[in-house]
């Protein structure tokens, strides 16, 4: 996730997907304070009802929560719900599309999980 | 009321044009010019100049111009096309009133004396004739007049834009031969003049202000259409 | 929310020519607009009648629920900034500025001051005199200052260099959050505000051919670039807006969101599939002359 928005995908998905990085990889804290809207679109030359928009969507998903007058936090436990949602995708993404792939190429599921170890290797 | 008064101030922010021009770039050079005349030539029966005609020039030229500029401006800042008018009618109002008042004590001024060297230049004969009020009543109707006579012309230029002046003056040009013929013909030219002859100049600039509030009127349904 | 903008079959004609075609939208208080379209589109005669600064020849205007000519109460919550604005001679900046305060209700004096500093502007010199950039920096300073609740820009930045322009981003978002209302960028230079706009409307030729939240347009085309056959029978069946072929290889817009099932048959056609940004989906739906039809997505 980089710095600017990427003009072919929804902003605000962009601005969700942006916070949700920040959570998994432990830039944000449960129970610490989230850049206002009004930081966001700053930060990122946004409209603010776009990145709004953004944050309510996490929201919706109790990933956030609204302090009255104070600001948006971080709800406990967001991170483990994040994770479980993106081991989901990840198995979408990944996982179906490598066995496709690997059924295309005669790869046999042992060679497949000789592969997988291979790459572990390596890290 | 606000909004009457912005264009106003719109208006005297142009301090150049409503009151250097007239005054210092154009009527006090004629004058300068004529008085050295005068006191060069030393005129025996005094010296007699059209230079006051100067400064009514220059405001056909005011009239024309707050129209090209200020109204397309005024416009453009959300003020309404009435306000326009409102606010423009009155600070012609006070600029001839200014314009006629001074020029009304400066012939005062020059009466007989004639600066020393017998210049006539803001008292004239037949203009200045009758009483104080008299004369300042000729130079503010001529005064309004003319202004509102520019504020015309470039009033049916916004309205009707470049062919509606291309029809004016062909019409006008056209009416004025037409006219001028059956004067001829019908041998009216010596009632006219008599009817001319016959009236003091503050009669005679009645009926140019009530030639301005036709122009006025004209300018204000012309106005309320035009379009930047 | 309250609708502040109601045109309806909105149509202006000069001796036969459509400038405005049969124009219908609405725009809701405290959202930023996008106007687009090419030059010419017919962008400035829409913001001209929605001022009753030109009249239609046709249709409604509806400003704040009313019809806005020689109405101070619609007039006096509008500030259209344009290109063309003209000054009246010897003007200076600050017989400008001086103005507005009387002029727009909601003028914010010490804001003003403080972008005249930040754009730099002489204030003494004379609007005659100013360059072009410095020129439609004045327009951006009362625009922005006005806070009118209704603020139109048209073609705000000519001549306004890449620093400048991004300090008027800056503020505008910086302003906008702190005091929304409703603000229209026209302008053919999409790419760069196209992130700050919550709403767009494209206007090709005086017709409307696109009105849609801009977030929702978003994702809702792509090019597929491959071998010209195979492109051409990945989209059929689909509402392709712009084919570009070079030789054997053709690019062809499309459309629609890309779905996986979609994805799996463009890989299995060996087709690389990009994403399309908003400026580029415009810049095709206004490329062709022709009176096309308004796009409908789904």
């Amino acid at each position: 996730m980089g710095f600017t928005m990427d003009d072919s995908r929804p902003i605000f998905v962009q601005i969700a997907e942006h916070i949700e990085d920040d959570i998994i990889e432990g830039r944000l804290q449960e129970e610490s304070q989230v850049l206002s809207t009004t930081q966001f679109a700053s930060f990122f030359q946004i409209n603010p009802a776009t990145a709004a928009k953004g944050v309510n969507l996490l929201v919706d998903e109790n990933i956030l929560y609204k302090k009255r007058g104070i600001g948006m936090f971080v709800a406990t436990g967001a991170k483990a719900r994040l994770m479980e949602k993106r081991k989901e995708s990840f198995y979408e993404q990944y996982v179906v599309a490598m066995i496709c792939e690997a059924e295309k190429l005669g790869i046999s599921k042992e060679q497949l999980t000789d592969m997988i170890r291979r790459g572990e290797g390596t890290k | 009321m606000n909004r009457i008064a912005t264009v106003m101030k719109i208006h005297a922010k142009d301090k150049l044009m409503w009151f250097i021009v007239p005054w210092f770039l154009v009527l006090l050079p004629a004058f300068l010019v004529n008085l050295l005349i005068g006191w060069i030539a030393q005129p025996e029966n005094g010296l007699y100049t059209g230079g006051l005609a100067s400064i009514f020039v220059c405001l056909l030229l005011i009239g024309i111009s707050t129209l090209t500029k200020s109204f397309p401006f005024a416009l453009g800042l959300s003020i309404r096309r009435m306000d326009f008018f409102l606010g423009t009618l009155i600070m012609v109002t006070a600029v001839c009133l200014g314009i006629s008042v001074v020029l009304s004590a400066l012939s005062f001024v020059e009466g007989d004396w004639g600066w020393g060297v017998g210049l006539h230049f803001f008292n004239l004969p037949y203009l200045s004739d009758g009483s104080f009020v008299e004369q300042w009543w000729t130079l503010f109707a001529t005064a309004f007049h003319v202004t509102f006579l520019g504020f015309f012309i470039i009033a049916i230029f916004r309205r009707f834009g470049r062919t509606g002046l291309f029809f004016l003056f062909p019409v006008i040009f056209l009416a004025g031969s037409v006219l001028g013929f059956l004067c001829t013909y019908f041998g009216w030219w010596t009632d006219i003049f008599n009817w001319l002859s016959g009236h003091s100049a503050a009669q005679l600039a009645s009926w140019l202000f009530v030639g301005a509030v036709i122009y006025v009127l004209l300018s204000f349904f012309m106005i309320r259409k035009a379009t930047v | 929310m309250m609708n502040i903008v109601e045109v309806q079959g909105l149509t202006k004609t000069y001796g036969g020519v459509h400038a405005v075609d049969d124009v219908s939208f609405t725009m809701e208080s405290g959202k930023i607009y996008g106007l687009l379209g090419r030059n010419g589109a017919g962008k400035t005669t829409i913001m001209h009648m929605l001022t009753a600064q030109m009249f239609p020849t046709s249709g409604k205007v509806h400003v704040f629920g009313e019809t806005p000519y020689e109405n101070n109460r619609v007039l006096s919550q509008v500030c259209f900034i344009k290109e063309s604005q003209k000054y009246p001679d010897h003007f200076r900046v600050s017989d400008v500025l001086e103005l507005c305060p009387v002029i727009f209700p909601n003028w914010d004096q010490q804001f003003a001051d403080q972008l005249v500093n930040d754009f730099h502007l002489p204030r003494k010199r004379a609007i005659k005199k100013l360059s072009r950039g410095m020129l439609s920096s004045v327009g951006v300073i009362i625009g922005l200052a006005s806070r009118a609740p209704l603020t139109m820009f048209d073609e705000p930045y000519l001549g306004l260099d890449a620093v400048a322009r991004a300090l008027f981003y800056d503020r505008l978002i910086e302003d906008y959050a702190e005091h929304p209302r409703t603000i229209v960028l026209s302008t053919h230079l999409i790419d760069e505000v196209s992130r700050i706009l919550e709403h767009v409307i494209v206007i090709d030729s005086g017709k409307l051919i696109l009105n849609k939240d801009a977030d929702a347009i978003r994702g809702q085309a792509y090019s597929a670039i491959g071998h010209a056959e195979k492109v051409e029978s990945f989209i059929s069946g689909q509402e392709t807006i712009d084919r570009k072929p070079f030789g054997s290889l053709l690019a062809a817009t499309v459309l629609g969101s890309l779905d996986p099932e979609s994805r799996k048959q463009a890989e299995l056609l060996g087709l690389e599939l990009t994403p399309v940004s908003l400026q580029q989906l415009i810049v095709h739906l206004t490329k062709q002359k022709s009176d096309r039809r308004a796009v409908d997505f789904r």
